[in-house]
């Protein structure tokens, strides 16, 4: 008995994907990563008991059956150590036929009304968005959408939210709008918050009644979150807190009801010293004591409200705080992790829209007796394009997958990499977009140049992406120097440790001469079409662990102030995360024979080959450290440009004597 | 069941013990090799061996008994074993609806499901016939129609000795038939099946392989077509115009007849003509005739579209002798003017080819000469060149409308002789036909006529 079930579970092992229809490679199915493919096995099978059940409930049972969450470890920071989680390329498949098929019909509607509905371009204009339009969307319960259905939201799990913003992002000023109500603004109560807290707020957030905001930044205080000056004093009575201070660039600032603000606290320790920290509030409108300034004229979401909030002896309730006292900073940084996911699909969504009309007219206009369509530059810029977004995109719901499926996933560095790279692929995509479309796309009756100013504002908030770099590759130091601190600690001492620098010397050779030697066997985790494609990865993952090796031993702990490579260590590593997912995403689609995917197999080749050679290039340049890659040459100009208060060359018409 | 006159001893004997409620023959003859399972699933499990004379004589008294007790139960009349097919031969109307009916009559009829694989058998026969046989909830109810759970192998011998093989046949012979018509399984199949085949048999391993390659081939086409295709002719037209036009700049129009007074047939036309192509005719020499040709046929999937083209003679490009090897005096055609350079040539566009330059295509409701002339005059809005330029009538067959449209059947034949080919005298004639009024009383069949 046993040994026919043997000899049929690896005969059926080499059929077809029964049911799991993701990438199924004969090695995937090993005893040791069932785990994953066991989740997914029971999506697969869930729309089988369903049957029974009827809508809404069918739904929160179908809900309710996901849980086998998996743990796993977490996938981005073990990049930094080399190690790689072959399971993530079986890109996830988190909605089950049900969902998928509610999901698609809320697209189509919500898609519909952002065409005929809403006008861009009178947004833009005017600086404002109606109210009716406003109205249209809360109707759509757009305003709820992660908020769980018992607080009256449309309780959507991460991919379904991604899916939707793809949609929402058509326009810039309501994908900030909304961002800024739901991914921020009351993310903290959804985070953070405790169930009377909950039951306060959310039922009328979800409807769109009351709009919230998130209120950090300060005149002092803007990537530095830890420096915030408002302050929150308990009154005597210990029963209300007195906010006091100012918060600029909020958005929604205005029209906000529900504010979440952070503030210093003083409280007293074990030893009866005072101490600040910084706490979170819920803090409503009606409370009194807040005052907005005047909406920003921006350069691009010019619709979206964005204005200064004032706090005078505003009194918010003891129980309004969010979590405990001094918790404020890490429910800071929680609730911007949480948020960040989307914008790679936000981008993704309005990128698409943007190449339709850019081939449309690439094949239209004809220059020198032929259509632009068939100049091999502007070939090369829509190819280029297309596999930006579709790394984006592959990224974007990756991440959103690893969100749903694992269980209390640590997905923040994932996170921070699908915003930097999706704010810097919707810059240069739409600027590309716009170069082909040359004068027509600068004209005001092409939407490029507002999405231009409108995809500025990306890089800039939700954390800069200089700071997300930062925290990337930080982070993921952080992580590899608790396993490396031994290797760190002998290699920056290698007089006191002979036998082992030279055993490391030894190992290093190959990967001196760029000759990593491949023992992952990622290839045999994607489809075989895609193998060279795999071994490019390993490679990469390989140097992405060297760089950090290298780093960490030049600099040991001061590594934290070399930021032009951490910056290029976070630059390998968001290149490697994105090959993994375009890897993953068209591995899968080749498997199941999706439309075209024969192109998307190329779209990953062509890809993956331009991420590797960026990563070749920095880890090199890591390698090569600061006097031969122009670090020391950056440091040194820009330290006489600063003391000469600007640029410090003379004009070239000068003379010295005549 | 009395009048059951069994012809063989050894039947009856079985038949009178299985009358008892005895299951299991056990006695040292040759019965005792004859497991016969009569309780549901009677005609199939046997031992390899036995005789064969005795598994038809089973086989038969089965099949004869369901007939019986059918006859009592259901009042149906039928005494030949081809009785499941007249449960479909009855239906009057045959469609999805009437199609279900029968299997559910089936399954009310006789809760043991008796002769099921035969019943199956003859519904996969009937199912092209009422138009089911690409519908998944079809093939899913019929393969409901199989008892779950008895058919599942129990150990190593019973699945490498094909467990229940008749049964297993059958559900494979479901799935090839779906196979055939292209209709992809789908995760609900797949439970369907192991509920009553279990995971280790044939019939599954039949479902692995087609779920391996059917979802590899769904999107593979390179000319992919809206499922199910649109049924109008007219969209049929433009979705086969859309196929054949290689030019990406290819714009499809689409009118129709009746706008013109002087048409006969009253029809749509739709047409498809890229920039390049109304320059290419621009540039055509007026003295030269262009050809209309046709028809041809393109497929979309079991749809045959004829379509017509209009077609220049080849233009001859002298063969440049050109050394590519110089590189001395490269030549920036871009950025320099050549005002009345000679040596430089554009490259041929794709609708230049060695045989002829195709100009337009398009694709009429009737295919008749007559639609023809009308998509003529209505490619003369665009292409004003057109009236001037002759144009000439090369179809292969004419078509029955152009008898039927002729005013004057001795004209027609004149028309029609000279191998059916006949040219036009669009210069003068067929210009005043677009440009005067007046003139609109004049067919234009008597056009072709009148030469």
């Amino acid at each position: 008995m046993a040994l026919h079930r043997a000899a049929y579970s690896s005969f059926l092992s080499r059929l077809a994907p029964f049911g799991l229809s993701f990438s199924k490679v004969v090695r995937c199915v090993s005893p040791e990563n069932y785990g994953w493919l066991q989740t997914l096995r029971c999506l697969a099978d869930s729309s089988q008991v369903s049957e029974q059940l009827k809508g809404e409930d069918r739904r929160e049972a179908l809900k309710s059956q996901q849980i086998p969450k998996i743990k796993r470890p977490p996938f981005a920071k073990n990049l930094f150590l080399g190690i790689f989680d072959k399971e993530i390329l079986a890109y996830p498949e988190v909605l089950n036929k049900e969902e998928l098929t509610d999901l698609n019909g809320m697209v189509e509607v919500v898609e519909r009304y952002f065409k005929e509905k809403v006008d861009s371009k009178k947004i833009d204009n005017e600086a404002v968005i109606p109210e009716e339009t406003l109205q249209g969307l809360k109707d759509l319960g757009l305003f709820g959408q992660q908020i769980p259905v018992e607080y009256g939201g449309l309780g959507l799990n991460a991919t379904e939210f991604a899916r939707l913003a793809e949609i929402t992002s058509l326009d810039g000023a309501i994908a900030v709008t909304l961002a800024a109500h739901q991914s921020i603004g009351l993310k903290g109560i959804l985070i953070s918050g405790n169930e009377e807290q909950k039951a306060k707020y959310l039922p009328k957030l979800a409807t769109g009644e009351h709009i919230a905001a998130f209120c950090l930044t300060e005149p002092g205080s803007g990537s530095d979150a830890a420096s915030i000056q408002t302050k929150a004093t308990l009154s005597k009575d210990e029963k209300t807190f007195y906010l006091n201070g100012e918060k600029i660039w909020i958005s929604n600032g205005g029209i906000a009801d529900i504010f979440t603000v952070f503030a210093r606290t003083e409280q007293l320790n074990e030893r009866h010293e005072k101490v600040e920290s910084i706490s979170a509030f819920i803090v409503e409108r009606k409370f009194g004591g807040i005052t907005s300034g005047k909406p920003e004229d921006k350069m691009g979401i010019r619709g979206s409200n964005t204005c200064s909030v004032h706090f005078d002896n505003t009194p918010v309730p003891v129980e309004n705080m969010l979590g405990k006292v001094g918790d404020g900073f890490k429910v800071a940084m929680n609730i911007l992790n949480s948020g960040r996911f989307s914008m790679g699909s936000s981008a993704a969504g309005f990128l698409k829209e943007l190449l339709g009309v850019t081939v449309e007219h690439a094949i239209n206009r004809v220059q020198f007796k032929k259509p632009l369509a068939e100049f091999h530059m502007i070939q090369e810029k829509i190819a280029k394009i297309t596999c930006s977004i579709y790394a984006v995109e592959s990224m974007a719901y990756l991440t959103a997958g690893l969100l749903d499926t694992l269980e209390s996933p640590d997905c923040s560095m994932e996170a921070a990499m699908v915003k930097v790279a999706s704010s810097e692929v919707a810059w240069w995509s739409i600027s590309e977009c716009l170069q082909i479309l040359g004068g027509l796309g600068y004209m005001k009756d092409y939407p490029f140049e507002r999405y231009l100013r409108d995809s500025r504002i990306m890089m800039i908030f939700e954390g800069t992406n200089e700071i997300l770099r930062l925290y990337i590759s930080l982070v993921g130091c952080q992580h590899a120097g608790v396993e490396l601190k031994d290797v760190v600690r002998k290699l920056r001492n290698p007089f006191m440790n002979p036998a082992f620098t030279i055993q490391k010397l030894l190992q290093r050779s190959r990967q001196k001469n760029d000759r990593v030697k491949l023992s992952m066997d990622l290839r045999g985790y994607v489809h075989p079409s895609l193998a060279i494609a795999a071994e490019w990865l390993e490679y990469s993952v390989m140097r992405l662990q060297y760089g950090v090796e290298l780093v960490l031993a030049r600099h040991g702990k001061v590594v934290v102030d070399h930021q032009m490579e951490l910056k290029r260590l976070a630059d390998v590593a968001i290149d490697v995360y994105a090959m993994t997912a375009v890897l993953a995403r068209a591995s899968r689609s080749y498997c199941i024979g999706l439309k075209n995917a024969d192109h998307e197999v190329k779209i990953a080749y062509t890809f993956c080959a331009n991420a590797m050679k960026r990563i070749r290039e920095n880890v090199k340049d890591l390698e090569e450290g600061p006097y031969m890659n122009n670090d020391r040459n950056y440091q040194e100009l820009a330290s006489t440009i600063f003391k000469n208060r600007g640029y410090a060359a003379t004009h070239p018409l000068t003379r010295n004597w005549y | 069941m009395k009048s059951f006159r069994p012809s063989r001893s050894i039947v009856t004997v079985v038949h009178s013990l299985w009358y008892l409620g005895v299951k299991r023959i056990k006695s040292p003859t040759a019965l005792s090799f004859i497991r016969v399972k009569l309780n549901r699933n009677y005609n199939q499990h046997y031992c390899l061996h036995c005789q064969p004379s005795v598994v038809i004589q089973i086989q038969n008294f089965c099949t004869t008994n369901w007939v019986k007790q059918n006859e009592k139960g259901g009042g149906s009349t039928v005494k030949s074993l081809t009785l499941r097919e007249e449960v479909f031969q009855r239906e009057e109307s045959r469609n999805k609806k009437t199609f279900i009916t029968a299997l559910e009559s089936y399954e009310k009829r006789d809760r043991l499901r008796r002769g099921h694989v035969e019943f199956i058998y003859s519904a996969l026969k009937f199912m092209e016939e009422f138009g089911v046989h690409k519908d998944l909830a079809v093939y899913k109810k019929l393969l409901e129609i199989f008892p779950k759970g008895k058919f599942i192998a129990k150990n190593m011998f019973q699945v490498e000795f094909m467990h229940y093989p008749k049964q297993q046949q059958c559900g494979i012979d479901v799935l090839d038939q779906m196979e055939s018509f292209g209709v992809m399984p789908d995760s609900e199949v797949k439970e369907i099946l192991i509920n009553t085949f279990g995971k280790q048999s044939h019939v599954f391993r039949k479902y692995g392989r087609m779920m391996y390659w059917m979802p590899k081939f769904k999107n593979i086409t390179p000319f992919p077509l809206p499922d199910p295709l649109p049924k109008d002719p007219l969209e049929l037209a433009k979705l086969a115009l859309r196929r054949i036009s290689v030019d990406l700049q290819t714009e499809i129009s689409e009118w129709n007849a009746e706008e013109l007074e002087d048409s006969l047939d009253k029809t749509w036309i739709v047409g498809s003509q890229s920039p390049l192509q109304r320059q290419l005719l621009e540039q055509h020499p007026d003295d030269q005739a262009v050809y209309i040709e046709g028809s041809f046929i393109v497929w979309l999937r079991q749809m045959a579209v004829s379509y017509f083209i209009m077609r220049a003679n080849p233009k001859k490009y002298p063969a440049k002798e050109e050394d590519l090897d110089d590189v001395s005096n490269i030549t920036l055609t871009m950025f320099d003017h050549h005002p009345e350079s000679k040596e430089l040539m554009l490259e041929p566009s794709i609708h230049e080819q060695e045989d002829g330059t195709i100009l337009a295509m398009c694709a009429t409701g009737t295919s008749s000469r007559d639609s023809l002339l009308s998509w003529i005059r209505f490619l003369q809005h665009t292409n004003p060149c057109l009236k001037k330029i002759p144009v000439v009538f090369t179809l292969k067959s004419p078509s029955k409308e152009l008898v039927t449209v002729a005013v004057n059947e001795q004209e027609s034949s004149i028309a029609e002789s000279q191998e059916g080919c006949k040219k036009i005298p669009t210069r003068d004639k067929l210009s005043n036909v677009s440009s005067n009024e007046d003139s609109s009383s004049r067919t234009p069949s008597k056009d072709i006529a009148d030469r």
